[in-house]
């Protein structure tokens, strides 16, 4: 200071000081960054409950974790083109990771891992606050919570389907928490899944969709809690979760099955009416539907899976002749394996179970007004379009031929994915009832229901158990084609090497003339092993959770 | 607003009247005078001008001028290595001025634009460095980034993109400091405005801010580094019009080679046979590709020949003004910059589709003096610019359709004219460009700023008030025509008919990308001398806030302070700390303060060293601190748990109406101790001057620790949300080196110049590495390393496959496929299997190490050369894409590939249509090195001699030639451009190189 050598030095300082304070004094205050975050759309957690819209609102939000399974990957894969259901088109799909022994738990498909536990934080958030909430009348307030039990319950299904034994989240975890937990066993599993579906059961809108009111409908009724308790019992009575083989268990099952029978709230649609099942823009939740997810209205579907020669489509799924093989003869009622069914292999499609047709497109079926030709030189096998059929099949079942996906103005129509349908509780209740206690008329009654509908001969009486159990497993292969159900039912059945480990065939079709020939050449191989029979747990989970969370076997 | 332009229109008139206000009584005479040196010896070769006229003359061996001047008249002496003076004509007969000398590097050019203040470069301890665009050529580009690649040390710019108007390059600063956002932030007088905002003459100078002693004044706003750009100011001493024109030829080169016909299908044949399939191109076909004998049923297209011109247009016209007098200053710019696009025959009868760029700029800056106290600086400037693409913004659809579809996929036009086309491929050419219409979008700009200082002095010496207030908008507007065509298979007995043919018409327009950004600085600067001790220092308070109708604002406030002490002009320290906050942090924890420090010393001073010929200038420096970046990715406001509710539409729809429900739902999980990242910064430099000044330069090094990126953290999946904390950490080291080498040989002076930079940087730690294999660990390994797979050459036979690893990244493992090594598995050690727990984590980045820059500029007479070249090393990058880039990734490059006769010659794999994961897996066979050097850019221009000029009241013309990214050294064996490896193929515009001729005329 002395060096400077002037007077007036320490005023300065302080003048310059107290400038400097000032700035400080005008700059400091915090209330510029704090503005109203809640402005627009976005809410702090009180203002969820407290507002009967919002808290509403929370719960239409967990009905997003309901799947629909119509197109995977964005670019029309569906779990069908696994196993021995059908080809992708796309030969480079991610679909083929179950096919070619490509899976692993660092190169997954259809992981819901992480997803599901977003959706059961979603349904255990809502479970502990709507009690208190402000939703008016306070009485809808338990049937609100009865489906997000619900809710819960399926996640958790879908879970389990996976990985089987899974960590239950039976709250919302917290950051604090020790997240490093045990899976609980699949008997754990499975009692949390039947326990959440009787509360729902009673809590939720008694009865089935044709109970709920216009604007209600495709929320849960009393009926789609039982099926998704049917479904559960049923696989945990599968050999694949039963390796002892308890009975009980069947017995569990066939019973959950019977109850939504004896409600008497579903029944099967008519055959003229069956490929309207998933058309909601006609038969908008009819009483064949138990539980669906929400009703998309778009062209992908059809853009995806019609033949190519339709607007440059994507003919994504061509069933396998092993599906197609399945279809019994119309008028015997055998299979066509059975030397005596009629089955004439120069004339494949005459006179085949009627399903075949509504399924599968054939070659000369007919297809927004003029026949798929799948022959060899034919519009829909064109060997230079990467997207031709591999198999000489493209899918039928779920498309609505009054959809246009062409550059132009776009024809959407309304579809969900349906979750649960009276047919598959029909076949519920046959199969685990002829575990349960053999060939018995319950059983006939449930899977002739579903024949008779078609126009198929009842099943011969006198069957075995062994051969009740493999007709139903064929109708269920039949009846529920292209649903998800056949990737999980032969896990079950704990059938895979046998079913899935094999080459898949297609028909090769030459037409001379009028003529067609047909001849079956194999189109892929494809590989099961024993570890296949579960998921693997993402490697990604493990890192997470070192301590507690272990592998399935042999990931 | 509506007052706003008042005032702008106020400001305008006061300046017009200021300038046109000095009427002059007196007639000019002829008169003469000398120019000393402090020691009272002439000097000769210094510049006498009479302010706000345009003349001037030079001063003889002896130090005398004569010019023409009235008493009263100001002339400004200006010579270089001496401190500028201006003096009053009074007495016409005894006219001396003395000029003192400058301190090495303190002279009039040696000015370091600093946060809010200027310093002469011998008084900065940061690590700053400056480019002034004098030393850059004037190259008819859409964008400025791409010319300063290889300018200015620590500084890498690498061009992302060649299409008209999206020429640019990113910029970012030294090392990669962290795995988060990493871009420097370009500040335009002080304000952050894009550089593509204005033109490349609108531009004095570019100063990247490296360090956080430069840094630590933004407090938490810019910790990655900050290009200071700033804008061209009036000078009191000349008046001065000048006028740029320029013509640019681009050609595109790099393109993807296509196939054709027949080689196409009999490539496809043998993929699909190695796939396993039947091959579906039979022996007829074949011949009828190869002998070309049916157009229509057999076509064989080359459409980049077909589509693509060998070169396009582009156009620059400048026009500046700058001058000023006593008391007013001014800089004034238009600019139109115009570009076309590639595609051929893209005009048709009602519009040109052609992808097209042009830029209309202006730029006023004035500042005058209110009166002896209160100065006053506007700045005002604006762009509107004009883009064109083909289609619904369709020129990535156009140019993927020209590169990837089939040659022999359908007649460009069939045999009646119709479009051709397929289910399977539908877009075709033509139509895509000729009858899909156009999109055009005009973004127009405005950025205006004030800047007010007030002296002090009256009060406290030394002392100035200062506000400075920034005001931009921008906005979009897009329109265009629009219509679609249908295409027609007619090769079966009856034809198909794809798309759907519309009728001209409008396309839906309007408004979009609105922002309006503000910021305010106001504060205190204190500047004086006692004696040998100096001090400047300043204070400042800050605000800013962005606007846009779509999303909450984006606010920041702050103080910043600075003192900056010197001793005998030999010691200097300096202290700089900011402290700031941003909206995006908790309440309570919003402010951080970040300080830093810096000391220098100039050795070359000190008695012990001086005089010395050979060691002209030495100065070491060295700083020490800490900046913040608030800009740490991931979504906003991380610290509050927020639930999101949908008013209407996209909830979940029920009921027989199917109309979507409200929806609500807990969108983020709050983190309460979310915060910024911190950058700690250590550098020291030396910059030196060697050989009577003729050779100089810096070496810095730095070391750069960022703590707190943001990374997921490790939680459990169940938790059924993620949440990101703060524990990423990077280290980055390195040094940054510039030399330059000044000599006059004779008539010839000649200038070298080169930089580099080399870094190291590593990944300290990062989430979601626990549980990973050592090899795989992202920990330790530069920032941006890759997870690959170990290649070991190609299998050869079966017997090959049968002995190896079992390989399982693709459904089909045969002869042709790459061979990979297993290295670890679930227990960490081989295990039979190779898949993704083999993969390993390499040093090999896209990023390179170390980049560099270096050049010459050569004078000789009227003639002038410089030379440019930049380059880049330690750099990797992935070929794969481009190795199989093309319709079913076949190109020329497939003739490469494996097959058994092929098998010891081939550089590829076997070729395959699906299941294609074994070998286009990311993995070591396909990295290649991205090592190069490019001749940036050349130019030869001619200074037209002065008496040719004086004809045309020219007081300065110069004519030149150039070209720019001409050609670039590297190590690959594929004809791509090492920069940009994508360019001319997938759906990117073709790699161009620019030839350029211009002419600069001032008056």
């Amino acid at each position: 200071m002395q060096a400077y050598g002037h007077h007036s030095d320490t005023t300065i300082m302080k003048k310059i000081l107290s400038l400097f304070l000032l700035i400080s004094l005008i700059a400091c205050k915090d209330d510029y960054l704090s503005f109203n975050f809640t402005d627009g759309n976005i809410r702090n957690e009180a203002e969820i409950w407290s507002s009967d819209r919002n808290a509403r609102g929370f719960l239409s939000n967990v009905y997003f974790g309901t799947f629909n399974r119509y197109n995977l990957d964005g670019n029309g894969s569906m779990f069908a083109q696994t196993g021995d259901e059908a080809v992708n088109s796309n030969l480079s799909s991610s679909i083929n990771i179950f096919n070619n022994d490509t899976w692993g738990s660092l190169r997954t498909n259809d992981d819901q891992y992480a997803n599901m536990y977003d959706f059961l934080r979603r349904a255990n958030f809502f479970l502990e606050n709507a009690g208190g909430s402000a939703i008016r009348p306070a009485t809808d307030i338990p049937r609100l919570r009865g489906e997000a039990f619900f809710l819960r319950a399926m996640f958790h299904f879908e879970l389990m389907r996976r990985y089987g034994p899974i960590v239950l989240a039976t709250r919302s975890f917290k950051i604090t928490d020790d997240l490093d937990l045990p899976r609980n066993s699949i008997e754990e599993v499975v009692a949390h899944i039947v326990r959440d579906c009787d509360s729902a059961a009673v809590m939720v809108t008694p009865g089935g969709l044709v109970d709920q009111t216009a604007g209600d409908k495709g929320r849960i009724g009393q009926t789609a809690a039982l099926a998704l308790k049917a479904r559960t019992l049923l696989y945990a009575a599968s050999p694949l979760n039963n390796p002892t083989g308890d009975a009980a268990r069947w017995q569990v099952a066939a019973d959950a099955a019977k109850a939504i029978i004896t409600l008497n709230k579903h029944s099967l649609l008519t055959q003229a009416n069956l490929p309207n099942l998933w058309n909601y823009g006609s038969q908008a939740y009819n009483a064949e539907v138990i539980f669906a997810s929400q009703t998309d209205n778009n062209n992908i579907l059809e853009l995806n899976n019609a033949p190519i020669s339709y607007d440059g489509a994507r003919g994504r799924t061509n069933p396998t002749q092993e599906l197609v093989d399945a279809f019994d003869m119309r008028t015997s009622g055998k299979p066509i394996t059975d030397p005596t069914s009629g089955y004439n292999a120069a004339n494949p499609y005459n006179d085949r179970d009627p399903r075949l047709a509504l399924f599968v497109m054939l070659n000369n079926s007919s297809f927004k007004g003029r026949p798929v030709e799948t022959f060899e030189g034919g519009k829909d096998n064109v060997p230079t379009n990467v997207n031709s059929t591999k198999t000489g099949y493209y899918m039928r079942k779920f498309m609505i031929e009054s959809a246009f996906w062409g550059v132009g103005a776009a024809i959407n129509v309304r579809r969900p994915w349906v979750v649960f349908r009276y047919a598959e509780v029909l076949l519920n209740n046959a199969e685990s009832i002829n575990e349960a206690q053999g060939p018995v008329a319950e059983a006939y009654a449930s899977i002739n229901q579903i024949r008779a509908r078609v126009g198929m001969p009842a099943l011969p009486t006198g069957l075995t158990k062994d051969q009740m159990r493999e007709r139903i497993q064929r109708e269920r292969q039949v009846e529920l084609c292209f649903e998800d159900h056949r990737f999980y039912d032969v896990r079950r059945w704990k059938r895979g090497p046998e079913l899935f480990n094999r080459a898949v065939t297609g028909m090769r079709i030459t037409r001379t003339g009028t003529t067609f020939t047909y001849t079956r050449f194999p189109v892929e191989t494809r590989i099961f092993n024993e570890k296949m029979y579960r998921f693997p747990i993402p490697q990604t989970e493990l890192n997470r959770a070192p301590k507690n969370l272990k592998q399935n076997v042999g990931w | 607003m509506k007052t706003f332009i008042h005032f702008l229109f106020g400001l305008f008139l006061l300046g017009s009247a200021g300038a046109f206000a000095q009427s002059k009584n007196t007639p000019p005479v002829s008169f003469s005078g000398v120019v000393t040196g402090p020691d009272d010896k002439p000097l000769a070769g210094a510049v006498v001008a009479v302010q706000e006229a345009r003349i001037e003359a030079t001063t003889d061996n002896e130090g005398r001028f004569t010019i023409q001047a009235a008493p009263g008249d100001v002339l400004v002496i200006q010579k270089n290595g001496y401190l500028a003076q201006t003096k009053t004509v009074g007495d016409v007969t005894k006219f001396r001025a003395t000029l003192p000398r400058a301190l090495t590097d303190a002279g009039d050019d040696d000015i370091v634009p600093i946060p809010f203040g200027m310093r002469k470069k011998r008084e900065v301890n940061m690590a700053i460095s400056t480019f002034n665009t004098r030393n850059l050529p004037q190259i008819p580009v859409a964008t400025a980034n791409a010319t300063f690649a290889g300018r200015i040390p620590g500084l890498y710019a690498q061009q992302t993109g060649t299409a008209p108007g999206l020429d640019g390059a990113i910029f970012q600063s030294r090392g990669v400091s962290t795995f988060g956002p990493n871009s420097l932030r370009t500040l335009v007088d002080g304000v952050l405005r894009p550089l593509n905002d204005i033109d490349i003459n609108e531009i004095e100078s570019i100063t990247v801010l490296k360090d956080a002693a430069s840094l630590a004044w933004y407090g938490l706003r810019y910790g990655s580094g900050v290009v200071l750009i700033t804008t061209k100011k009036g000078s009191a001493t000349r008046n001065n019009i000048q006028f740029d024109i320029q013509g640019g030829i681009q050609s595109p080169e790099k393109v993807i080679k296509p196939l054709n016909s027949y080689d196409f299908a009999s490539l496809y044949n043998e993929a699909l046979v190695n796939d396993g399939s039947q091959p579906i191109y039979d022996a007829a076909t074949l011949s009828a590709y190869q002998n070309g004998s049916d157009a229509f049923r057999f076509p064989n297209n080359n459409y980049t020949d077909s589509f693509f011109n060998k070169q396009s247009a582009s156009q620059r016209y400048v026009l500046s003004a700058d001058g000023g007098s006593n008391n007013v200053r001014y800089f004034a710019l238009l600019s139109y910059f115009t570009q076309d696009g590639l595609f051929k025959n893209a005009k048709t009868d009602d519009y040109d589709a052609n992808i097209g760029f042009n830029r209309f700029n202006f730029r006023g800056n004035v500042d005058f003096d209110v009166n002896k106290n209160l100065t006053i600086g506007l700045n005002v400037a604006g762009r509107s610019e004009g883009q064109r693409q083909p289609g619904n913004l369709e020129a990535g659809t156009l140019l993927s359709t020209l590169y990837n579809t089939p040659p022999n996929a359908f007649p460009i036009q069939n045999q009646d004219g119709s479009f051709g086309g397929t289910a399977l491929f539908q877009n075709n050419p033509l139509g895509l460009l000729r009858n899909r219409g156009y999109t055009s979008f005009v973004t127009r700009v405005l950025m205006a700023t004030i800047d007010v200082r007030e002296k002090l002095d009256f009060w406290v010496p030394g002392l100035s008030a200062t506000i400075n207030y920034s005001y931009d908008v921008q906005g979009t507007y897009v329109s265009g025509l629009n219509r679609d065509f249908q295409v027609v298979d007619a090769t079966g007995t009856v034809p198909l008919v794809y798309r759907n043919q519309t009728p001209l018409g409008y396309r839906s327009a309007g408004f979009g990308g609105t922002i309006q950004r503000n910021e305010g600085w106001a504060g205190l600067d204190y500047d004086r001398r006692f004696g040998a001790h100096e001090i400047k220092a300043s204070a400042r308070a800050q605000r800013n806030v962005a606007y846009s109708p779509t999303q909450l604002d984006f606010r920041g406030q702050g103080l910043a302070s600075r003192v900056d002490y010197s001793f005998k002009d030999r010691y200097y320290l300096g202290f700089v700390g900011g402290y700031s906050g941003s909206e995006n942090f908790p309440p309570g924890k919003r402010y951080g303060f970040f300080p830093a420090v810096s000391a220098g010393w100039i050795v070359s001073d000190e008695a012990f060293i001086k005089p010395n010929s050979f060691l002209s200038y030495l100065k070491v420096r060295a700083s020490y601190g800490q900046a913040g970046s608030s800009d740490i990715g991931g979504s906003r406001f991380p610290f509050e748990q927020f639930f999101a509710r949908n008013t209407g539409g996209g909830g979940y729809n029920f009921g027989t109406g199917f109309s979507a429900t409200t929806s609500a739902n807990e969108v983020s999980i709050a983190n309460p101790d979310i915060t910024w990242e911190t950058l700690t910064s250590l550098n020291t430099g030396v910059d030196f001057h060697l050989f009577n000044h003729a050779l100089t330069g810096s070496v810095d090094y730095f070391v750069n620790n960022r703590t707190g990126i943001l990374t997921p953290s490790a939680i459990p999946s169940i938790l059924g949300r993620t949440v990101v904390v703060n524990q990423g950490e990077v280290t980055s080291k390195g040094v940054d080196l510039s030399l330059n080498y000044d000599k006059q040989i004779g008539r010839v002076s000649l200038s070298l110049y080169g930089n580099a930079t080399v870094t190291d940087d590593r990944v300290i730690s990062e989430n979601g590495q626990a549980g990973l294999p050592q090899y795989q660990s992202t920990v330790d390994r530069v920032v941006g390393s890759r997870l690959v797979f170990v290649s070991d050459g190609i299998f050869q036979t079966q017997a090959q496959i049968d002995a190896s690893p079992k390989q399982v990244l693709s459904g089909r493992v045969v002869p042709g496929d790459i061979k990979y090594k297993d290295i670890g598995g679930v227990n960490g050690t081989p295990d039979g299997i190779v898949d993704n727990l083999d993969r390993i984590r390499v040093d090999d980045r896209d990023r390179p190490k170390s980049f560099f820059g270096f050049g010459t500029a050569v004078r000789y007479g009227i003639l002038d050369l410089s030379v440019h070249f930049q380059g880049v090393a330690g750099r990797f990058i992935d070929v794969q894409g481009i190795v199989n880039s093309g319709p079913f990734n076949f190109n020329q490059e497939s003739l490469n590939r494996w097959t058994p006769a092929t098998a010891s010659t081939a550089l590829y794999p076997r070729l395959g249509i699906s299941d294609r994961a074994n070998n286009t897996s990311a993995s070591d066979f396909w990295l290649a090195s991205g090592d190069y050097i490019r001749l940036k850019n050349v130019e030869l221009g001619a200074t037209l001699p002065r008496k040719f000029l004086s004809k045309y009241a020219m007081k300065n013309a110069r004519v030149y030639v150039g070209g720019f990214n001409l050609f670039a050294f590297d190590k690959l064996n594929l004809d791509i451009d090492p920069e940009i490896p994508g360019a001319g193929r997938g759906s990117a515009y073709p790699y161009v190189k620019t030839m350029y001729a211009g002419l600069r005329a001032s008056f």
